[in-house]
């Protein structure tokens, strides 16, 4: 029965949270180390109401302060956070007039203490402070914590000497209030990562604890007290050095079982030793005292702590801090370089100080963030120094300690350790990118949250932090932001572009500020979010260049002259319309299309060089260095997206339908991926991050890790994740299982349908008639959705790649050309060619009205191969169109096409539409309909025979769907993508509606496959036919294969290891006709799990490598390496001996 | 009223779910359910591209009514050029109902309100304010226009779907016709997405097709349900249909004329009311069925609450009390107050000299200026009593 109701009252926070209350939410669940200093608690719990930061820049993790706070201290809290809105000066308490109403509904209850955390009280609203203030005045607590009111915690009112209880943990000052209590504490120390971090905190929230504790009049019943023999002990004196422990109750002790003291110590890096354990009960419990010995030990900080627990409930502890000293010391780790790539040697030396002893000697050793010691080699100790040289291997994680020790005999003296980075850039392979990395006293138990959840990118300004690197995070440094500022003459600010200069010297300045990172490892270099993807100016140097870029485009004077309608003798004499006109639109309103549109394409082609200037610069330093832009441009802006893709090393536009043309054109290792996170519901979370994955991203970047209201980020202010963040990492697990990767490693398929992206036609679609017929950018989308809609996938050309002979006519069975109204005379060449080689070219509407510099044409440059003549460039005409069994009212044609050799299977009114015409082996269609007009598919009340009249053309194309999904009553399923990865003969399939309905389909295949349904974690066995749950928002995943997956086979080069050494796995998946993914999980003697090796490997037939390193201080006995095939689920284990 | 959108489970489940829910010593959500909460943001300013408003200074301001389980949203938009002075310019309107979503009640302009032909909004308005929260959230906007001044009071209840609306009319001439015009894009904003619905509008007494016109009496077409058939949530389509209902007694007549996009309604008022009382539902992710099953009672329910309810802000009615402000004032006489209060307490003494006629003088507070007024004085007020209180406890 308890679980029952549990279960509900789950279920029921669930449901019932308000996104206010979820952003308070002070959930428990991520747990972190911690020391239980007082909980549970022999008092009972402690009532708390917090004030603290819990949204804006800086804070994000000041919350998580609390929830360490009540994982330590027996609390029950409920929060009120402060926040700053995004990208806006103002601050208050979140949720605005409704926060405040929250917290005046708070204050209501009554609470044992108030914490105000870097938060004065007086933000308050005056009706809040009296409450809080009343409270504290008839007994309550009040903790402020880097905050003051003067009007409490008046001198006066000050008790001195502070309260032993807080004396002993210097937590703060001391107040009375009346019939309350107040403590004032410093602001939270700057705890940086590094060894031992976690202990400063453990003792940050110790101090914080007990300023609670007094506060609320809640002191521990029973002292506890330490005495060791000195503060400092020398190392000699080890073992043996003594400490005594006692207990004492603060009045009658309470009726009890038993009571039990532990002493324990804590090096500062967080190793323990447990010194004493005692039990008393009876008549022994109101005082006793135990002696602890201390063990040997090295140089170093120590804390001995000692509690009490009555009953399994704490009632009093101590603490006391020594230091055991030594003559003779490790001074320093001297590191050659603290980075270096993977495979370069880590050179350094050991310095000692302090008389030499007998018997020394020194050891190096490589140390991962686990503690393992990966590298190990011993030193002769001679004089004060030590010179030494690692290796580095692949297998190694990105940050290592070079840790240098003392020994005597088998005694460790003294260590020290340095930081070293293992450059690390995590490409090639699906990545997670998160905006920022976390800030704050507990950012690493943060990081390590986005690393469990895949995060293996950081972008963010300024230097990586060591905590990233102690996840593998890499970086993507957002090195500046390209915008078009001018001034007052119109020329670029701070300087022109083309001020070679000035950029030469900017460039390289900007360069050498990230070399950090570069050591770090990144990922690509960012030249910023929402930017310009265009810009010039009237500077004479930009007009130089512009001048420059025309003479090649145009080759001489004479076509510009022709192209323009003037009469220049020479390049060096073009200018603007009128001198001040940056934009030419003087030239556009004038109807002289090529001189507007030469300026609009001269502005992207001048960005994207400035933009080079940068990748040169970053390259300078960095050999490996990628450099592009993100959160910028679309295809509706007309952006250059073929000039951009082949110049620079990476894109993440907008989300649009530009990704297809990115995706399709780019080398499959340009990284691209869009900005998400904007929402706050699983489904258009997951919408979007599935729509990346089935436009062949390779990666999620995620804006960004903590919260900027209105946004919210991947973490709460407790620290864990937002729960539509939850739901979001579990349905992408497979992504992050291996899927993602391996959709890298695979062939998206085009069903050999290709697309022309015609840069000037985005701009001659602007001009004239054209704005009637609708916007460029619709078109692509509406024929995106129409392809789709009948199972098929396409890829995108552009009409450079047509110009510069890059085009492939065998690759593709069918062209279409989306309002592709300005072709040049080449690129109309190679289609030309194209069909009448066999190939099916299809056009919409308006074909080649423009030459490639927008100048108009009498005709179509095409429409001898379409058998028509555009008459005129005239508005669109909206009429009914009737094709075949379609009957669609308020389309847009063209009333100036004229059938001229072309049959037309269709019209609209009086025009002709669906006109044809044979062309040597090939074939031309000009529907002479605005796609973004007709009936759009996937929308519920289009008639399937809109999609009848389109499958037909590319059935006489010779393209049939490769997969078909249907009702079960045998009707097509509309509005769900069909996409599919190939590589040897096997095909991944996505199945994806974006939005809709859910409902069960049937995927009918061309033959019999063994189908493997990955979100079913299903295997149907061979069949041709299988039933699949369409999800709306959800992608489902399926593996085809001719031959069953018959599981990865797993081998190691050796049954055993001695510490130190590397193993070789080979991980295989045999019988496979293409590669799949195989996870990968090393179980240690003791069966749990170590986090060293990769996650998964894409692996095939042959098999591929891991190494398998042995640490010298990995346990001994058997370990388990476990593989387990993606698809299949089918695992194969070995095993090894560590001894 | 959401409800209808969910399944069954989802209703059958709430009395379970509340007791657990009470048992936890810490449910905010219970609480948070007990609230509405008002609340209006500073007023944007910036240039707008709008076509014959090039570079025109445009200003936005807007308000959010939290009921709990939905958000409705105010905004206040104009073009306040010189171009348009002494008036201001409007692209689409001046009162939008961006939440709960930017169709339905139109985002940038759902409601005129024209007072002898001429509309009010030709006027910058005068102020946009939270006048309560807690019991009710109710948004004042006031206008004072030649022809009269005029307050639109939005009001919500918590745990409601809908929001009240009442148009109060001081004229400043003989008044012979009030209307109120309103927009709204029934579930889908189809044309922008180059879609084509069927818009309908139905009323207790007869149904409207697209690109019809009809003028109904009010007294058997009071409320009506603007729903698209395409669009409609049972298929998967669209964001759920619309309403809204206007006192009977109130209004005259009613015009409708459902475009192909837009819907257009006309409520033609009784030229001698004074206050004019609507309600505007956006039933976001509900069926059509649903809304058009469940509209008789619910228009009913808002009938019979905006007979009888009295809108006016509960702060405004307390804040005259006599003996509050005579609390006040004895308070700032005591030393101990006015050392812990500094300069502070010249300060309030200054303002409560200032401002007692309007906190003392019922005439004065019914009026819309006075409550305009009372608007901002009530919260300045509200605070002096708090900081006096405090002053008062720290006196130890």
């Amino acid at each position: 029965m308890t679980v029952v109701v549990a279960f509900f009252v789950s279920g029921v926070a669930l449901a019932a949270l308000s996104e206010l209350e979820e952003d308070h939410e002070l959930s428990m669940e991520y747990v972190t180390p911690h020391t239980d200093w007082a909980q549970p608690y022999i008092l009972g719990k402690t009532r708390v109401l917090y004030f603290g930061w819990g949204f804006g820049p800086g804070h994000g993790t000041d919350t998580r302060d609390l929830i360490e706070l009540m994982q330590r201290f027996d609390i029950e809290a409920q929060a009120a956070l402060y926040a700053q809105i995004c990208d806006m000066p103002e601050t208050g308490w979140h949720g605005g007039p409704a926060g405040v109403r929250r917290i005046l509904r708070l204050l209501e209850k009554p609470y044992d203490c108030f914490i105000f955390h870097a938060v004065e009280p007086a933000r308050l609203p005056p009706e809040a402070q009296y409450k809080v203030l009343k409270s504290v005045t008839e007994g309550a607590g009040l903790v402020l914590i880097g905050a003051d009111d003067p009007r409490v915690l008046k001198p006066s009112y000050k008790i001195e000497p502070v309260p032993e209880f807080l004396a002993a943990s210097d937590a703060g000052e001391a107040f009375s209030i009346k019939r309350g209590r107040g403590v004032r504490l410093p602001p939270r120390p700057d705890i940086r990562y590094r060894v031992g971090w976690e202990v400063e905190y453990d003792y940050w929230i110790e101090r914080l604890g007990r300023a609670v504790l007094w506060a609320s009049g809640k002191e521990p019943p029973c002292q506890v007290s330490i005495v060791s023999e000195a503060e400092k002990v020398p190392v000699e004196q080890l073992p043996g050095a003594a400490a005594k422990v006692t207990w004492q109750w603060v009045g009658q002790a309470p009726k009890m079982k038993k009571l039990r003291l532990s002493v324990r110590l804590r090096r500062d890096d967080g190793a323990v030793w447990e010194l004493a354990e005692a039990d008393a009960a009876g008549g022994k419990v109101e005082t006793g005292a135990v002696n602890a010995t201390l063990p040997a030990l090295r140089a170093g900080d120590y804390h001995i702590e000692a509690f009490t627990d009555v009953d399994g409930k704490r009632a009093g502890w101590g603490t006391r801090r020594i230091s055991v000293t030594a003559a003779r010391v490790v001074q320093a780790i001297g590191l050659e370089r603290n980075w270096g790539e993977v495979g370069e040697p880590v050179r350094g030396a050991v310095s000692l100080a302090g008389p030499a002893g007998a018997a020394e000697r020194v050891m190096v050793e490589l140390v991962d963030v686990n503690g393992r010691v990966l590298v190990r080699k011993n030193l002769p100790a001679s004089g004060n120094g030590a010179a030494f040289e690692l290796p580095t291997y692949a297998w190694m994680p990105m940050l290592l300690r070079v840790e240098g020790s003392l020994w005597r005999a088998n005694q460790e003296i003294s260590r020290r350790y340095e930081y070293y980075r293992v450059t690390r850039r995590n490409r090639g392979q699906w990545n997670f990118l998160v905006w920022d990395y976390p800030t704050g006293a507990a950012a690493p138990w943060a990081e390590k949250a986005l690393a469990e959840i895949g995060c293996s990118i950081h972008l963010h300004w300024g230097e990586p932090t060591l905590m990233a690197a102690a996840y593998n995070i890499a970086q993507v440094p957002y090195t500046t932001r390209i915008l078009d500022p001018k001034d007052e003459r119109g020329h670029m600010l701070p300087f022109c572009w083309n001020d070679a200069e000035a950029v030469e010297k900017a460039t390289r300045e900007l360069a050498e500020k990230h070399r950090p990172s570069r050591e770090h490892g990144v990922f690509v270099y960012s030249l910023g979010d929402e930017g310009v993807t265009r810009g010039c100016c009237l500077a004479p140097t930009c007009l130089a260049a512009y001048r420059e870029y025309l003479r090649k485009e145009y080759g001489d004077i004479a076509a510009l002259n022709a192209s323009w309608g003037t009469d220049y003798s020479s390049f060096d004499e073009v200018e603007l319309s009128r001198p001040d006109d940056n934009e030419e639109r003087t030239a556009l309103a004038n109807r002289n299309y090529p001189r507007w549109f030469d300026r609009q394409a001269f502005a992207c082609w001048n960005l994207v060089q400035y933009c080079a200037k940068y990748r040169d610069a970053f390259a300078a330093i960095d050999p490996q260095a990628c450099t592009g832009f993100e959160g910028t441009g679309t295809l509706a802006s007309g952006d250059d997206f073929d000039l951009i893709v082949r110049t620079l090393g990476f894109w993440s536009p907008y989300p649009g339908p530009g990704d297809e043309i990115i995706r399709s054109i780019a080398p499959r290792d340009f990284p691209r991926a869009n900005w998400m996170g904007y929402t706050k519901d699983a489904d258009s979370l997951l919408r979007v991050f599935w729509r990346m994955v089935t436009r062949g991203m390779d990666a999620v970047w995620w804006w960004r890790w903590d919260s900027a209201p209105p946004f919210r980020g991947l973490l709460a202010p407790h620290g864990d994740y937002y729960r539509a963040v939850k739901d979001m990492v579990a349905d992408t697990r497979v992504v992050r299982e291996g899927l993602g990767t391996l959709l890298l490693h695979s062939a998206m398929q085009d069903d050999g349908i290709a697309l022309l992206y015609s840069f000037p036609s985005a701009y001659a679609c602007r001009v004239e008639a054209g704005p009637s017929y609708g916007a460029y950018a619709d078109a692509h989308v509406a024929w995106h959705a129409a392809i789709r809609n009948l199972g098929f996938q396409f890829g995108y050309v552009t009409d450079r790649q047509l110009r510069l002979g890059e085009f492939d006519p065998k690759r593709w069975k069918v062209v279409i050309l989306p309002r592709a109204e300005a072709l040049g005379p080449k690129e109309a060449q190679v289609l030309r060619a194209f069909v009448e080689g066999g190939g099916t070219l299809i056009a919409d509407v308006r074909p080649g009205l423009f030459h490639n510099h927008c100048k108009p044409l009498a005709g179509g440059c095409l429409d001898d191969l379409f058998g028509v003549r555009q008459t005129a460039n005239v508005e669109a005409a909206v009429a009914e169109l009737a094709v075949g069994g379609l009957s669609a009212a308020g389309c847009k044609v063209d009333p100036a096409v004229a059938l001229n050799g072309g049959t037309a299977a269709g019209r609209a009114g009086e025009i002709p539409v669906w006109i044809s015409r044979k062309v040597g082996r090939g074939r031309a269609v000009l529907l002479n309909v605005s796609m973004s007009s007709f009936p759009r598919a996937g929308a519920a009340e289009t008639p399937e025979a809109a999609y009848e009249v389109l499958a037909a053309l590319f059935e006489e194309a010779g393209v049939k769907p490769q997969l078909s999904l249907q009702t079960p009553a045998g009707k097509p399923v509309r509005n769900c993508e069909i996409v599919r990865w190939l590589d040897g003969d096997i095909e991944v399939v996505a199945l994806f509606r974006e939005a809709g309905p859910r409902e069960t389909a049937v995927l009918a295949l061309p033959a019999a496959r063994h189908v493997y349904d990955l979100r079913a974690n299903k295997y149907w066995s061979k069949a041709a036919k299988v039933a699949v749950e369409i999800i709306p928002a959800r992608a489902t995943f399926l593996a085809l294969s001719p031959t069953q997956l018959g599981g990865p086979k797993v081998s190691l080069s050796k049954p055993a290891a001695a510490p130190g050494e590397v193993l070789v796995a080979t991980v295989a998946a045999p019988g496979a006709g293409g590669q799949v993914a195989v996870k990968l999980a090393l179980t240690k003697p003791d069966g749990t799990r170590a986090n060293w090796l990769p996650q998964y490997v894409i692996s095939g037939p042959k098999g591929v490598k891991v190494s398998v390193p042995v640490a010298y201080n990995d346990p001994e006995g058997r370990w388990l390496l476990t593989a387990t095939e993606l698809f299949s689920a089918k695992e194969s284990q070995v095993g090894f001996v560590v001894k | 009223m959401h409800k209808y959108g969910r399944p069954f489970w989802g209703m059958e489940w709430v009395p379970v779910i509340f007791l657990l829910i009470s048992a936890h010593s810490f449910s905010a959500a219970e609480e948070a359910s007990l609230t509405a909460v008002a609340a209006v943001s500073l007023p944007t300013t910036t240039t707008t591209s709008y076509p014959g408003h090039e570079g025109h200074r445009y200003t936005e301001q807007n308000a959010t009514l939290d009921l709990g389980k939905v958000t409705y949203g105010i905004k206040y938009c104009a073009c306040i050029d010189d171009a348009h002075a002494p008036g201001v310019g409007h692209l689409e309107g001046y009162i939008g109902m961006p939440l709960p979503h930017v169709c339905n009640w139109y985002h940038s302009g759902f409601m005129r309100i024209v007072i002898n032909g001429q509309d009010i909004g030709t006027t910058r308005l005068s102020s946009m304010a939270a006048v309560e929260s807690g019991e009710r959230a109710i948004v004042d906007l006031v206008w004072h226009h030649q022809v009269a001044d005029v307050r639109a009071r939005f009001v919500g209840l918590p745990g409601e779907d809908h929001i009240y609306c009442e148009l109060a009319v001081e004229p400043k001439e003989e008044v012979r016709s009030i209307e109120a015009h309103l927009t709204c894009y029934p579930s889908f904003f189809t044309s922008f997405h180059g879609r084509n619905g069927a818009r309908r509008v139905k009323t207790p007494a007869a149904l409207v097709v697209q690109d019809e016109q009809q003028v109904l009496p009010v007294a058997e077409n009071w409320w009506a349900v603007y729903y698209d058939e395409v669009f409609d949530v049972a298929k998967h389509e669209g964001e759920g249909p619309c309403a809204m209902m206007v006192l009977p007694t109130d209004a005259q007549e009613i015009h409708f004329h459902p475009q192909a996009y837009p819907c257009f309604t006309r409520v033609v008022f009784n030229p001698s009311a004074r206050r004019l009382r609507m309600a505007f539902w956006d039933f976001v992710d509900c069926t059509n069925a649903d809304v058009l099953a469940a509209m008789p009672e619910e228009a009913e329910k808002a009938r019979r609450f905006l007979e009888t309810a009295d809108l006016t802000p509960a702060g405004f009615k307390l804040v005259g009390a006599a003996e509050t402000l005579a609390e006040v004032e004895e308070a700032l006489q005591r030393p101990k107050v006015r050392e812990q209060l500094g300069a502070r307490a010249g300060e309030i003494e200054k303002w409560l000299a200032d401002t007692r006629p309007l906190l003392t003088d019922p005439a004065l507070q019914g009026t819309i200026a006075g409550q305009e007024r009372l608007a901002v004085a009530v919260q300045r007020f509200n605070e002096f009593v708090w900081e006096l209180k405090i002053a008062e406890l720290l006196d130890f």
